[in-house]
C-alpha cells in the first residue's frame, strides 16, 4: 500500500482508497494502546469469557487539513467520538503559528488521539501538543497517530515530550532541503483532497 | 507429482532422526511425532471435557521447558543465568541436575575418590523425571539440596520450586533419559573446548568446592573425561541448538531469548502448526471480543464490532499473499523500494455466516471476485455440499476462504476439499476466521498442512453440542438478526 500511495502517477481515487486502508490500520493499532479494565461476560453458550472493557473518555484532535483525512477512520472505529480541530500554518521551516483551535471543553479528562498523517520537522506537531498540554491534558494521555515520519520529526517530538506515544506506519530516511520527507509522498493534504495543480 | 516427492523427503527425514538407544522402552522412533501430537490432543480433549462441566476454569498454558547441557565447566550455568536475566519479565525457574545427585553411603564416602560422579547412575533420574513432570503440569515441587563438600543431600532442607512460564533444566546428563528429553520444548548444548573447560573446572573446584588440584586432575582423567566421551558427547545430537564458547556468546543467548519470547507469546497450537496465525492480541481486540461475545449485546453493536474485527482479520490475511518487489518514484523525486500486490485473488464464502465477511474483503480489495459454497450442517457429522458457484479460473487464483467460526472443522474440510478438487493448490488457500476451537484447528491442519489459517482468537474447546466454548453463539443468526428474540 505504501508503494502505491507514494507513486507520483497514482490516480486520486486509488490514493484515497489505499490511504484510508493504511490510516484505518494505524488507528486500530493506536487504539490498542489505550488503558482498559478487565471484564467478564456471559456468552450465549453459557460459558464465561474473561475479556476487557474499553477506555471510555476519548477524543480525537486533527490538525487541519491533512489530519482531517484520518477522521473518517477514527469515527469508523469509535462511533460518535468527539473530534477537535487545530489549524497551524506552516511558515517556512520555523515559527509555526497557531491560528485556530476548537477543542472539547472537558479535554483534560480525556485520552487524546492526535491525527496528522505526515511528521516532517515536528514543529507543527510540537505546537499542537503544547496547546493540548496547556489545556490540561496529561502528556501520557496523548497518542500521536501518523502515517509517515521522518527521523528528525521523531527526535524533535520525543525529546520534548518523552511520555507521549507515537504510532506510525513507516519511518522514512530523512528530510531534504525544503524540509520535506524523503522518500515521502509529497503533500498529503493536496493529494488526498485533490487540490494539487494538475487537477482540472 | 509433487505429493510423491514430498512424501519421499518426509520419509528420509523421519528415518534419519535421532537414534534412540535400545534401552528406550517408549514407542518406536517413527511414531514419536504422532505420539506427542496425540498426547497433546488428549490434553486438549480432557481440558475441553472438563471445561464443559466447569466453564470458568481455563486450561493452563503449558510451561516452556528448556534443557541446557554440555561438558563440565562449559558455561551451562552462565548461559542459564543470562537467559534468565534477559527474560526478566517472565516467570523463570532453574532446576539443576546437581541437586539430584544420590547421597553417598558411608562405605562409598570412605572411598569418595573412587566414586564416579559423572556416570548417569550417580543421579537419581527417577526423581528428576518426576520433578520435571510435576513442574510441566503446573504444580510446585520440593527440590533436594546437595552439599558438594560432604557428598550428601541435606535431608532437612528443600528448595521449593513453583510452576512457571519457563522452566530451565540444567545439567551434564540432562539429555540422557529420553523421558526427560521428551518433556523439553528446546534443547541447548553448550560446546566449549576441553582445555578451556579443564582450566575452569580446576579453578572452580579448588576455590568453591574445597578440593585440591591433584585430586581434581585425577578425577578428571579417571572419571570426568571418559564419562564425557561416553555419555555427554553422544547426547549432543539431541540438541536443537549448539552454542559454542558458552557464556561469552552473547549473540547466541540473545537469539535464544528472542525465540523464547516469541514462543511464549504464541498460543500452544501455533507452536504445533506453523501455518496457524493468530492476529496480535491488543486490548482493543480483546475488548471487541468481549463485546460481541456478550449475550445481551444489541444487534447494531454486534454487527459494528464484528465488522471491525473481520476487517482486521482480512487485512492480516492479505498480508500472507505473495508479492513482488517494485520501485516507484515519489513526488519529491526520491525512489522508494516497495512491493506489488499479488494479482489473482478471489474470495470464497461459506453461506451464510461467511457472507458477513464479504464486505470487509471488498472494502480492502476493490472488485474482488467472490464465490459461494453452501454446506448444510447435519448434526455433528456428515456435512452435505448442497450448492457451489465459483469463478471458473479459480485454480489460477489465491483463495481467501471466509467463515467466521471454526468449530468441528467438518464444514471447513468439505469446502477445502471442494476447492482442491477444482484444482486450487493447497498452499494457495488462506482460511480467514474470527474464532476457532482447538478441535477444528487440529481437524483442518492435520488434513491440509500446507493451508494457512488466520484467526483472531483460539477458544477453549467444544461442548456436547459441538459449539465453541466460550464462543459467541450462532454467528449467522446474530449477525443477520434471525434469532428468535427479534421482532
Amino acid at each position: 500500500m505504501h508503494t502505491l500511495i507514494r507513486e507520483k502517477d497514482i490516480s486520486k481515487h486509488d490514493f484515497v482508497f489505499y490511504s484510508d486502508r493504511l490510516i484505518r490500520l494505524v488507528v486500530e493499532h493506536g487504539l490498542g494502546h489505550l488503558p482498559f479494565t478487565e471484564k467478564q461476560v456471559f456468552t450465549p453458550t453459557g460459558a464465561v469469557y474473561t475479556g476487557v472493557d474499553f477506555c471510555k473518555k476519548l477524543c480525537g484532535v486533527s490538525i487541519i487539513r491533512s489530519g482531517e483525512s484520518m477522521e473518517n477512520a477514527l469515527r469508523a472505529c469509535c462511533k460518535g467520538i468527539k473530534i477537535g480541530k487545530i489549524l497551524i500554518h506552516r511558515d517556512g521551516d520555523n515559527g509555526k503559528q497557531l491560528i485556530y483551535e476548537k477543542l472539547p471543553h472537558d479535554i483534560s479528562e480525556r485520552h487524546v488521539l492526535l491525527l496528522d498523517p505526515v511528521l516532517a520537522t515536528g514543529n507543527s506537531a510540537n505546537q499542537a501538543i503544547e496547546l493540548l498540554i496547556q489545556k490540561g491534558v496529561p502528556e501520557s494521555h496523548i497518542i500521536f497517530l501518523n502515517l509517515i515520519s521522518a527521523p528528525e520529526g521523531i527526535h524533535c517530538v520525543c525529546k520534548r515530550f518523552p511520555a507521549l506515544k507515537i504510532v506510525t506506519s513507516e519511518i522514512d530516511q530523512g528530510l531534504n532541503q525544503e524540509f520535506r520527507v524523503i522518500p515521502g509522498l509529497g503533500e498529503f493534504g493536496d493529494l488526498y483532497f485533490g487540490t494539487d495543480e494538475e487537477d482540472q | 507429482m509433487p505429493e510423491d516427492s514430498s512424501s519421499i523427503d518426509y520419509a528420509m527425514e523421519k528415518a534419519s532422526g535421532p537414534h534412540f538407544s535400545g534401552l528406550d522402552s517408549s514407542s518406536p522412533p517413527n511414531s514419536s511425532v504422532i505420539s506427542s501430537l496425540s498426547h497433546l490432543r488428549s490434553v486438549v480433549s480432557s481440558s475441553s471435557s472438563s471445561s464443559s462441566s466447569s466453564p470458568a476454569s481455563e486450561a493452563p498454558k503449558q510451561p516452556f521447558i528448556i534443557g541446557v547441557t554440555g561438558g563440565t565447566a562449559s558455561g551451562k550455568t552462565t548461559v542459564c543465568d543470562m537467559i534468565i536475566q534477559q527474560l526478566h519479565d517472565q516467570r523463570v525457574v532453574l532446576v539443576n541436575q546437581d541437586s539430584f545427585y544420590r547421597g553417598l553411603t558411608s562405605e562409598e564416602l570412605q572411598r569418595a575418590q573412587e566414586y564416579n560422579f559423572d556416570h548417569p547412575d550417580a543421579f537419581d533420574n527417577e526423581q528428576l523425571l518426576h520433578c520435571a513432570e510435576t513442574l510441566k503440569s503446573g504444580l510446585p515441587y520440593q527440590v533436594p539440596i546437595y552439599d558438594f563438600k560432604i557428598h550428601q543431600r541435606r535431608s532437612d532442607t528443600f528448595r521449593q520450586v513453583n510452576a512457571s512460564d519457563v522452566i530451565i533444566l540444567e545439567g551434564i546428563l540432562i539429555f540422557h533419559d529420553s523421558r526427560v528429553r521428551n518433556l523439553m520444548n528446546m534443547k541447548i548444548f553448550v560446546d566449549t573446548d576441553a582445555d578451556v573447560r579443564l582450566a575452569r573446572r580446576i579453578r572452580r573446584d579448588t576455590a568453591e568446592r574445597g578440593r585440591d588440584v591433584i585430586s581434581v586432575l585425577e578425577q578428571y582423567a579417571k572419571f570426568v573425561k571418559p564419562a564425557f566421551d561416553d555419555f555427554v558427547l553422544p547426547t549432543k545430537k539431541y540438541a536443537d541448538v549448539i552454542i559454542p564458547r558458552g557464556g561469552d556468546n552473547h549473540v547466541a543467548v540473545d537469539l535464544i531469548t528472542q525465540h523464547i519470547h516469541t514462543k511464549l507469546g504464541q498460543h500452544d497450537l501455533c507452536k504445533i502448526y506453523p501455518n496457524v496465525y493468530v492476529i496480535q492480541s491488543t486490548f482493543q481486540i480483546r475488548g471487541m471480543h468481549t463485546l460481541i461475545r456478550e449475550k445481551d449485546i444489541s444487534k447494531h453493536d454486534f454487527v459494528f464490532y464484528s465488522d471491525r474485527l473481520i476487517r482486521l482479520v482480512v487485512e492480516h490475511g492479505l498480508g500472507h499473499l505473495p508479492f513482488t518487489e517494485k520501485q516507484v518514484v515519489t513526488p519529491t523525486g526520491a525512489v522508494y523500494t516497495g512491493v506489488d500486490f499479488c494479482k489473482k485473488l478471489c474470495g470464497v464464502s461459506i453461506i451464510r455466516s461467511g457472507e458477513s465477511m464479504e464486505n470487509a474483503l471488498r472494502a480492502c480489495c476493490k472488485g474482488i471476485k467472490i464465490g459461494k459454497i453452501l454446506i448444510h450442517r447435519d448434526g455433528d457429522n456428515g456435512k452435505q455440499l448442497i450448492y457451489e458457484k465459483l469463478p471458473h479460473d479459480i485454480s489460477e487464483r489465491h483463495v481467501l476462504l471466509l467463515d467466521p467460526v471454526l468449530a468441528t472443522g467438518n464444514s471447513a474440510n468439505q469446502a477445502i476439499e471442494l476447492l482442491i478438487q477444482k484444482g486450487v493448490p493447497e498452499s494457495h488457500i488462506i482460511f480467514l476466521n474470527l474464532i476457532s476451537a482447538p478441535e477444528g484447528i487440529h481437524c483442518v491442519c492435520k488434513r491440509f498442512p500446507a493451508l494457512k489459517i488466520v484467526t483472531s482468537e483460539i477458544d477453549q474447546g467444544l461442548n456436547q453440542e459441538f459449539r465453541v466454548i466460550p464462543g459467541l453463539g450462532e454467528f449467522g443468526d446474530r449477525y443477520f438478526g434471525t434469532d428468535e428474540e427479534d421482532q
